[in-house]
């Protein structure tokens, strides 16, 4: 309860009651009653009160605490802030929309926010989600995206329908986009339905906020890698308006050394003016990210004092930038999207005295999203997607240092000199039927693509189906034929292949849903992908085509869920995959998480993550060829993928505390990342002629504290 | 690599690095081209030391991409000292001695043999008595010394390559030791090594008294290996030949009886010496000795380019001809 007390007077007053949320300030429509008279404010949350006397009124506004405030005479206004009730006890049974994508997994805000390991990033947390293999902490792979048994370039990466060029800031740290301006994030691991293609892997899809502001709202954040905020604002007359930005600032205080003379530094910005609501709405939009870093191209430790000193140096810059215009739609029986958007990508690495390249790929990205109704019965989904775009790539004077920096500039690397430009205009057009047939939901459906560097168009024949088993249990099915295009890069003549094929794959999953006492969901599903003509691009050898891959697994996931209170997510996944005759990149037995949060009061949140993988393939060192030409060695691979990382399990541990003021307020938070010894080796290092063997290991023990402020 | 393995990634230093002259290791392979014809030379490095009781196996061939002598099985050539026609851009190499096994490549264009020198300059400067910031190149660089050939255990000496053509550039290697570059063909090196972590010396170790050799290889601008012997301590008595010390030698040319030496980096001394006449040294070839390609008077780097193995030498008398 709020209790006002002002200065007494004994003469009668108009007085302005003003009503406003505790923490936003947002004015509410409330009911003041005085003696037993109800008035309601105005939408301003604004009302006026003709008194004679001190007097004691209260104030009600659905969703918030009604509270008593006493008014003390002489005054000409009186500020009430009521704070919002408790949520109620809301279970969430997070069931599946049914779409025809059987495979379908969904992250949302709070969840987002509140998985420690994260860093508060959403589409970090995609790496614990069911089929999505457990990478190592801190490891150069940590960003990698391998989800059920695919190489991370079959999988593609979606804002609003637009695919964005990279998802991780140096393929480690954080994603290009913040949580905070995303609404929903969608996963769909394999054998997804007709609205996705060129594609042999999974989709992440992430879906910006298009519910208008009713007010100013926004949070600033830090880290001990990343200052941000992002601010929603609207700007009258239907208009609103969203942004937000991110920048790391180690950089800034110095932080370079011989090894990285420029300290990688990342940002990320995002802007959104839109007209309507998550109803109806069309707006613009721009996107960019950033990445930069200038490195000594080889291990200064490695290195004499004067070679340190000629050591060349790769200057690397990569970043994107996405501009465009959306409109959505959605009411009862009809909901869809179209979108176009300009997207500019450019990767670009300067190596002193060993040459250059410099990837530049302009492109217009359009989409066509439309549902219909006509019955709960039967409906359809009708789309089309339309990409055009040409990339320039230049590579120059490639010299011997070139192979040291493959991880980044693979083109260089591969030491051909190239000056070309490919066009390329692709796209498919897709429809999906909604029927139902007796206790059967049956969505056929297919996608015909075409890519005009491919050497004929592909149809796709995908179907899905759903049924209840009774009250509390469902099942669905569904498979379908996938295919894609290799990358443009891997495209050009000299440092790729104009003539690689078209990878193919044919796709099936089964899954079944449990409710159980209308609380714990569990659901399991099992998988099976088998891929002919695997593109494998490896950075140690050019890319190279294999005959055929297979991936099978099973996954069983549980959740339980009190909206605002507490969640607890957890999977186990069994899983084999192969690539020809080898263990494919992302071949991860057996990999588990558990996940969970709990909100003890208004002010702590508590939390923690557990997960574990057992150890992905690499390829290891079995030789090396003296290069005397240089002084150097060759490092020559062993079978591909032929040996283990060792198993992998990490618990993060999360606490926050959050003040509330009445216009706004403060959380800090700490986590503790715990990774046990045997678990801290990050990847192999080798010696100078590649006959001895360590580890790189990462801490055991990292703490990260973080603030946020939001208003 | 990227941000947080840079932030926080750690892991073991090894034991050895491309400077340590041990194990079995092709420590350099330089080439002659003329004619059309490539004339290589390999310098050998065999159970740690630089030479062999037994002759390594030495099989050449020709790869046109790099790294394919991993999976080379046809050769054109066997021995220390082939020549072969070119057949293509790289001339590869398979070392073999018991079950070891070594690989090496070299591109053949604009190959040009010289012949560099090493010249030894002993420093004042000692691991026991600097830190960190001493070892800084500009500090260095004001460092000055005076030719000797040994130096105080834990003490520095300065080693410059001599006759490197515009453009070369040096690699060095020793026996024992720890090398601070200095420019492209000037290096320090100290008689001991210092453990530096956080720009805190946290180990100085001092070598025991002994022999050494540093070999420095060319590249880039010219092909080829100079090799020098000095010493930890006070030098045994003897001479240098071709920079390679022989124990029991004399300082003007002379005829010596070989024998093997394990305590010698060049695995052998010389006996029963006798200073040789202007005459001798006219008409004496090594012709006797079952060596590969060898000419002139002993040479002691013919064990480390395997032209000749020790077992062979023990025992034969030959022409030695000190360097001035």
């Amino acid at each position: 309860m709020t209790l006002l007390a002002l200065i007494a007077n004994v003469w009668a007053a108009e007085v302005e009651v003003i009503v406003r949320e505790h923490g936003s300030g947002a004015p509410l429509d409330a009911v003041v009653t005085v003696a037993g008279r109800e008035v309601t404010t105005g939408p301003d949350g604004r009302l006026v009160l003709d008194l004679d006397a001190s007097t004691t009124v209260s104030i009600a506004a659905p969703g918030y605490i009604t509270t008593v405030a006493e008014i003390t005479l002489p005054t000409d206004r009186a500020k009430v802030w009521l704070r919002a009730a408790p949520p109620p006890m809301e279970i969430v049974v997070e069931g599946r929309r049914t779409t025809a994508d059987v495979s379908r997994q969904a992250v949302d805000a709070e969840v987002a926010f509140e998985t420690p390991g994260n860093r508060e990033d959403a589409v970090r947390l995609v790496q614990s989600l069911p089929g999505v293999a457990v990478q190592r902490e801190y490891s150069p792979s940590a960003g990698t995206l391998s989800i059920r048994g695919s190489s991370p370039h079959d999988s593609r990466y979606f804002l609003d329908g637009i695919e964005v060029p990279y998802l991780y800031h140096f393929n480690q740290y954080a994603s290009v986009f913040p949580a905070s301006q995303l609404q929903q994030l969608e996963l769909f691991a394999s054998t997804f339905g007709p609205a996705w293609g060129d594609s042999v892997g999974a989709i992440v899809n992430a879906e910006s906020r298009r519910d208008a502001p009713e007010t100013v709202h926004g949070s600033a954040f830090l880290n001990f890698v990343v200052v941000g905020g992002q601010v929603r604002a609207p700007l009258g007359k239907g208009w609103w308006a969203s942004g937000g930005v991110r920048r790391s600032y180690q950089d800034l205080y110095g932080s370079a050394t011989d090894q990285y003379t420029l300290w990688p530094v990342f940002s990320d910005t995002s802007l959104q003016i839109e007209h309507g609501d998550d109803r109806r709405g069309t707006g613009l939009f721009l996107w960019t990210a950033s990445d930069r870093y200038e490195r000594a191209a080889g291990e200064l430790d490695l290195l004499d004092p004067w070679e340190t000193e000629t050591v060349p140096r790769l200057d690397f810059r990569r970043g994107f930038q996405v501009g465009g215009i959306r409109h959505h739609w959605r009411t009862a029986d009809d909901w869809g999207q179209a979108v176009a958007a300009v997207v500019g990508d450019h990767l670009d690495g300067d190596l002193t005295g060993n040459g250059s390249q410099h990837t530049r790929t302009l492109g217009l990205q359009t989409r066509v999203d439309a549902h219909h109704r006509f019955s709960p019965d039967l409906g359809w989904d009708l789309g089309m997607a339309l990409r055009t775009e040409t990339t320039r790539l230049r590579v120059e004077d490639p010299g011997p240092a070139r192979l040291l920096v493959a991880t980044e500039t693979a083109a260089l690397a591969r030491g051909e000199p190239v000056d070309g430009e490919l066009g390329r205009v692709s796209g498919g057009l897709y429809g999906t039927l909604h029927a139902t047939l007796g206790p059967v939901r049956l969505m056929p459906g297919a996608r015909l693509g075409f890519d005009t560097l491919n050497d004929a168009a592909t149809f796709e024949p995908r179907v899905s189906a759903v049924t209840s088993l009774g009250d509390t249990t469902t099942l669905r099915v569904g498979g379908g034929r996938y295919t894609q295009r290799p990358p443009t890069e891997h495209l050009f003549p000299g440092t790729g292949d104009p003539d690689f094929p078209t990878t193919t794959s044919w796709q099936g999953v089964v899954g079944l849903d449990q409710t159980i006492a209308q609380r714990l969901t569990l659901h399991v599903e099992g998988y099976r992908k088998d891929v002919r003509d695997v593109l494998q691009i490896q950075v140690d050898r050019p890319a190279h085509v294999e005959d055929r891959g297979t991936a099978t697994g099973l996954e069983l996931t549980w959740r339980y869920r009190i909206r605002e209170i507490l969640f607890l997510h957890g999977w186990v996944g069994v899983s084999r995959s192969h690539i020809g005759s080898a263990p494919g990149p992302g071949d991860q037995p057996v990999n588990m998480g558990l996940v969970t949060s709990w909100d003890p009061s208004s002010r702590w949140n508590l939390a923690a993550r557990y997960r574990m993988g057992s150890g992905l393939p690499f390829t290891p060192v079995e030789g090396s060829v003296y290069e005397a030409t240089r002084d150097t060695w060759i490092p020559i691979p062993a079978a591909v993928n032929s040996a283990r990382m060792p198993l992998y399990q990490k618990l993060d541990l999360r606490a926050e505390y959050t003040v509330r003021f009445a216009r706004w307020s403060l959380s800090a938070n700490v986590e503790l990342w715990y990774v046990p010894k045997k678990s801290a080796q990050l990847y192999p290092a080798y010696d100078f002629d590649y006959t001895d063997t360590t580890w790189v290991r990462g801490p055991t023990i990292f703490p990260l504290a973080g603030v946020r402020a939001r208003w | 690599m990227l941000l947080w393995t840079v932030l926080l990634g750690c892991q073991e230093p090894f034991g050895l690095d491309r400077h340590d002259l041990r194990g079995f290791r092709i420590a350099a392979l330089t080439a002659h081209v003329e004619g059309g014809r490539v004339f290589p030379r390999v310098a050998m490095v065999v159970d740690g030391n630089l030479y062999a009781d037994s002759p390594v196996d030495l099989q050449w061939g020709w790869v046109e991409r790099e790294g394919d002598a991993v999976t080379l099985e046809t050769f054109e050539a066997t021995g220390p000292a082939p020549v072969l026609p070119i057949r293509a851009a790289r001339l590869a190499l398979v070392a073999r001695y018991g079950d070891q096994e070594a690989r090496a490549e070299l591109a053949i264009d604009d190959q040009v043999a010289v012949s560099p020198r090493l010249e030894m300059l002993a420093l004042p400067e000692n691991v026991q008595d600097i830190g960190p910031a001493d070892l800084e190149l500009e500090n260095r660089s004001s460092w000055a010394g005076d030719g000797q050939p040994s130096v105080d255990p834990g003490g520095f000496a300065r080693f410059r390559v001599l006759g490197a053509p515009d453009g070369a550039r040096a690699r060095f290697m020793g026996t024992a030791g720890e090398f601070w570059e200095l420019d492209a063909f000037t290096t320090d090196w100290a008689a001991g090594s210092l453990t530096i972590d956080d720009e805190e010396v946290v180990e100085r170790v001092v070598l025991e008294p002994g022999p050494f050799t540093i070999l420095a290889l060319l590249l880039d601008a010219g092909s080829g290996v100079a090799a020098l012997d000095g010493f930890v301590g006070t030098p045994e008595a003897g001479s240098w030949t071709r920079g390679r010390f022989l124990q029991g030698g004399l300082t003007a040319p002379y005829w010596g009886t070989l024998v093997a030496d394990d305590g010698a980096t060049s695995g052998i001394a010389v006996r029963d010496v006798q200073y040789a006449s202007p005459t001798d040294q006219a008409l004496w070839t090594p012709d006797g000795l079952d060596c590969v390609g060898v000419s002139g008077p002993f040479d002691p780097n013919w064990l480390l380019d395997q032209r000749c193995t020790r077992d062979v030498l023990a025992g034969e008398r030959v022409l030695v001809v000190p360097d001035p």
